[in-house]
């Protein structure tokens, strides 16, 4: 499977929000904990709205939880 | 791995497992003879223990983690479904298109019966090994 050309902070913003789990951060915007895992390792591309709860939850904007690396 | 995951596995073991003994005991030399009439309980009995044992293991697995049996699809799980039954509906097609062929090169019904059979078969094992590939390497 091809991986998604940008990356992500999600695992660095989970430990700096107080070692927050996967799973609650699953809870908190409505996917499983697998999901989470899959979208920090890369593995899937979230919705734009997932993606926008992420960085809700963190408090920070879109581009500082994802980053663009293809061309 | 999420509840879902696990009834996929379960249900492609189980698929995979039971067509295959029905494929490795039906008595192909018997094709086109009234004989083979007698064997029509045998889609039947393949088709009831299959359904009885993904019931009871289903029902095993949500006893054994009630919490993940109630979590609700996300989208990752939409996704995925979406594109394995794409893929499964292609696989479907050519086995039904090949069915049509085979209906007008034999008359013998058993044979073309089976051929649809296993159209279906092999269409939902590829909508299932292609859900559990896109769990465990990404979708």
């Amino acid at each position: 499977m091809a991986k998604p050309p940008f990356s992500n902070d999600i695992r660095t913003l989970r430990f700096l929000a107080g070692e927050m789990t996967q799973g609650d951060l699953g809870d908190r915007v409505g996917v499983t904990r697998q999901t989470i895992a899959a979208i920090e390792q890369g593995k899937y591309s979230p919705s734009l709205e997932v993606a926008f709860r992420i960085a809700r939850v963190f408090d920070k904007p879109l581009e500082t939880v994802f980053q663009w690396d293809g061309d | 791995m999420t509840f879902r995951e696990k009834i996929d596995w379960l249900t492609l073991s189980v698929i995979a497992l039971a067509f295959g003994w029905y494929a490795m005991v039906f008595p192909w030399g018997l094709t086109g003879t009234p004989a083979l009439a007698a064997q029509g309980g045998l889609l039947i009995v393949v088709a009831v223990a299959m359904t009885l044992v993904l019931t009871i293991a289903s029902i095993a697995l949500a006893i054994h983690r009630p919490r993940e049996a109630t979590v609700e699809a996300d989208e990752r799980d939409r996704d995925i479904t979406r594109s394995a039954s794409t893929r499964a509906y292609y696989v479907l097609i050519v086995g039904a298109a090949c069915c049509f062929a085979l209906g007008y090169w034999t008359a013998d019904l058993a044979a073309v019966l089976n051929a649809l059979l296993a159209s279906i078969v092999i269409a939902e094992l590829v909508r299932l090994a292609s859900q559990v590939a896109a769990y465990r390497l990404g979708q």
